[in-house]
């Protein structure tokens, strides 16, 4: 369309004031507008939002939800707070590990036998709606270990822990049980055996440290704030037959959390 | 759909949609920490044998799990005489033959007639073996034998080691190897303990200079103690035993009640009327000590039972000091008697001074103890010193304590000599309540009377006394001032 210059520029004026004048309004009226949650029986919508613009791409490989038009967006913090504005903000999923400090267990003869038994605490901490999992392994195979001589890894009579402690009078070993509300069933018992059950009797389920990790938590739902405790009983046993080179044993344990 | 809007719009749009962008940038997604692990070290003690030269069954040492502290009676090595030395109630020398490392042929190994000859810093071993061996010897003072190691050199079937560097009274363990030709291994092991450097023969050994003139007074469930420490060079300190079965000739057996350069000490742990020994050993820097000088103290002590001893008991006279025997200073100012109150500047010690008295004769060894004490008579501190008045006009000064506000004290002197103890009660304090007395000082020139308080001698002006000529100076100036006065008066 062939226009005088002054009429072109005028009319590039006019557009050029309305298109600014309908995206400041776009991007101002929907921050008035509140987004609503919707459900049914089986679903909810847990964040909607109405805007200027936005949608879902996809690709072979990907796909994009994308929103534009809202203000006010992004992260603002304070001491003790932290809030990321706007929609399509994702969450942060946290989740925190308490670090509780070195143990000594009390010492044991390793000529004539003793048992010392120790526990360890660690509460986990996590905002993840889908929960957390956690795992323990050792450093070293087998965990208790010094520079002659070594504590067996507790192992089971069978695939199970043992719901009680048990080891041969010419042995030496070194295990653990979990207790808490976040305890896997494995560590779950009837009050005579494990795996089986929603008893968690204490001192009870015995197993054997791996530098392989192995889940004793698990959870479906957050327990932020207050978190959850749990307890790692150790053990440690030498046979009354069992001669033990005296020494300083020490093993590494590791608990790993990770938010769902 | 922001692609769409960039990529057809014009100059401004584009900067429209800038303007979108930075709005829409904060959306992009954060960082998340979902995964965290913690450690924890465990450690356990496991306690076995400790190769204390002790069996002790109850921790399940035996001759299997620990052959150093238990030896096996049937493999023990005929045992000479034990080296000399090394005799009396000690474990003496004890030593076990490693069967474990025996071979065939290994009677021809075994070790004979090993003689230990412990001294104080050195030990001698011989023994002998019906083959040719070479032996080795590792000592130490624990089974890791880290003190030394020597060897022979060369095949023979008499040995002999003599290791020095070693220290008095300690007991030492030791491994001894013996091999021959066909590489046949033998061990033995056994302890022994050097000896003390009081057993030494003073023949053979230097004889080391002894503490002299050793006087110790208890009174009161207090030991005074006082004596002269060795002129050698190399004496290092003297040690102060105290025992009460009787006295000791081991530096190390009995209470350490002082060790240390000074020449006396007050010993606070002895209870009145019980007998008690202190045996004084001077130590050199060699790490010898000297013989002990043994004393033995006590009202109920038999002086006769014991040779050697030199004994001071105190006897109480009737005589007493005076109070012109004493003067009494702070910060370097006497201090006066007002009754018998003192008036002394709280928490500041007080000086005493003693003048010789006819009581004392020259270079006598006068002893004061001199502590306040509650009135309640609970002792708040206490000194005690040794002295000498070494001419007739010598005085002895100690120094007191500087007392707590608040408090009321009550302090004494207690003297003593020998042939009388001495005891005079100095006087009582009320810190806090002070005594006030009059005093003078010149001030501008005029001589003024006053009232002190302790040392502030001025504390409040009474009365000044002025000279006839300042007196009349003072009127004139004062009458013409008073005419000047009444002429203005008049003319205005």
């Amino acid at each position: 369309m062939l226009l005088n210059s002054k009429y072109n520029k005028d009319m590039y004026k006019l557009l050029s004031f309305t298109l600014v004048g309908v995206v400041a309004l776009a991007v101002v009226v929907p921050a008035f507008v509140g987004g609503q949650v919707r459900q049914s029986t089986n679903y909810q919508i847990e964040r909607d939002s109405i805007n200027v613009g936005g949608g879902y791409g996809t690709s072979t490989n990907f796909g994009l939800q994308d929103t534009v038009g809202e203000v006010a967006t992004g992260r603002s913090a304070s001491t003790a707070y932290m809030i990321d504005a706007g929609y399509q903000q994702p969450d942060d999923t946290y989740i925190s590990i308490t670090s509780p400090t070195d143990i000594n267990m009390d010492p044991i003869n390793g000529l004539i036998g003793g048992t010392s038994t120790s526990s360890i605490d660690w509460t986990v901490t996590t905002n993840s709606n889908a929960g957390y999992s956690a795992t323990v392994k050792a450093a070293t195979s087998p965990a208790l270990t010094a520079v002659l001589d070594t504590f067996d890894d507790y192992t089971p009579v069978g695939s199970d822990p043992d719901f009680s402690w048990s080891i041969a009078n010419t042995t030496a070993a070194f295990g653990y049980s979990v207790s808490g509300a976040d305890i896997v069933d494995r560590f779950k018992d009837n009050g005579s055996a494990c795996n089986i059950g929603t008893g968690d009797t204490a001192e009870k389920c015995w197993d054997g440290f791996s530098t392989t990790p192995k889940t004793i938590l698990q959870t479906t739902s957050a327990n932020a704030p207050s978190g959850t405790v749990t307890t790692l009983e150790l053990r440690a046993e030498s046979g009354t037959n069992k001669i033990l080179t005296a020494d300083d044993y020490s093993a590494t344990i590791t608990v790993t959390a990770v938010a769902l | 759909m922001f692609h769409f809007i960039t990529k057809n719009f014009s100059k401004n749009t584009k900067k429209t949609a800038l303007i979108i962008a930075i709005f829409a940038f904060p959306a992009i997604t954060h960082a998340q920490y979902n995964v965290l692990s913690d450690t924890v070290d465990v450690d356990l003690v496991v306690e076995g044998c400790n190769n204390n030269l002790i069996c002790e069954a109850i921790i399940g040492e035996d001759t299997l799990t620990c052959p150093l502290d238990c030896p096996v009676p049937a493999v023990v090595t005929p045992t000479p005489s034990a080296g000399g030395g090394d005799t009396g109630n000690r474990p003496g020398n004890r030593r076990v033959t490693d069967t474990t490392a025996s071979q065939s042929g290994s009677s021809q190994l075994i070790i004979e007639q090993l003689e230990v000859t412990p001294g104080v810093v050195d030990v001698s071993f011989s023994f002998y073996t019906k083959s040719l061996t070479v032996a080795s010897i590792r000592i130490g003072k624990t089974a890791a034998y880290e003190q030394t190691a020597v060897a022979e050199f060369g095949f023979r079937n008499t040995h002999s080691f003599k290791i020095s560097g070693l220290q008095p009274e300690t007991r030492y363990l030791y491994e001894l190897f013996v091999v021959d030709a066909k590489g046949i291994l033998q061990k033995q092991y056994g302890f022994f303990s050097t000896k003390s450097a009081l057993s030494i023969p003073s023949i053979a050994q230097p004889l080391l200079d002894r503490t002299t003139d050793i006087k110790i007074i208890i009174d009161d469930g207090v030991s005074y103690a006082s004596w002269n420490n060795p002129s050698q060079k190399d004496f290092e300190y003297v040690r102060v035993v105290r025992t009460t079965d009787a006295p000791t000739t081991n530096p190390t057996n009995g209470i350490v009640v002082y060790e240390g350069e000074a020449n006396q000490f007050v010993d606070t742990g002895v209870v009145p009327n019980a007998r008690y020994f202190y045996t004084f050993f001077s130590k050199y820097d060699s790490g010898l000590f000297s013989d002990g000088v043994p004393i033995e103290v006590g009202y109920n002590s038999d002086v006769d039972a014991l040779q050697n001893l030199e004994t001071y008991k105190p006897v109480f006279g009737n005589d007493t000091f005076s109070l012109f025997d004493f003067s009494f200073s702070q910060k370097g100012e006497s201090l006066e008697w007002k009754g018998d109150m003192l008036s002394l500047i709280p928490s500041t010690d007080v000086t005493v001074r003693l003048r010789k008295d006819d009581l004392f004769n020259t270079l006598d060894d006068v002893y004061i103890d001199a502590y306040s004490y509650e009135p309640d008579g609970t002792i708040t501190e206490r000194r005690f010193q040794k002295f000498k008045f070494r001419t007739e006009i010598d005085s002895y000064e100690t120094t007191l304590f500087g007392f707590n506000q608040y408090q009321t004290v009550l302090f004494k002197v207690k003297i003593f000599k020998d042939g009388g103890v001495f005891e005079y009660v100095l006087g009582q304090m009320k810190v806090g309540t002070y005594s006030f007395y009059e005093s003078s000082s010149l001030i501008g020139g005029v001589s003024c009377k006053g009232y002190a308080v302790g040392l502030e001698h001025f504390k409040n002006v009474l009365w000044c006394t002025m000279p006839w000529p300042v007196i009349l100076l003072f009127a004139f100036l004062t009458t013409v001032m008073y005419r000047i006065r009444v002429l203005l008066t008049k003319r205005g």
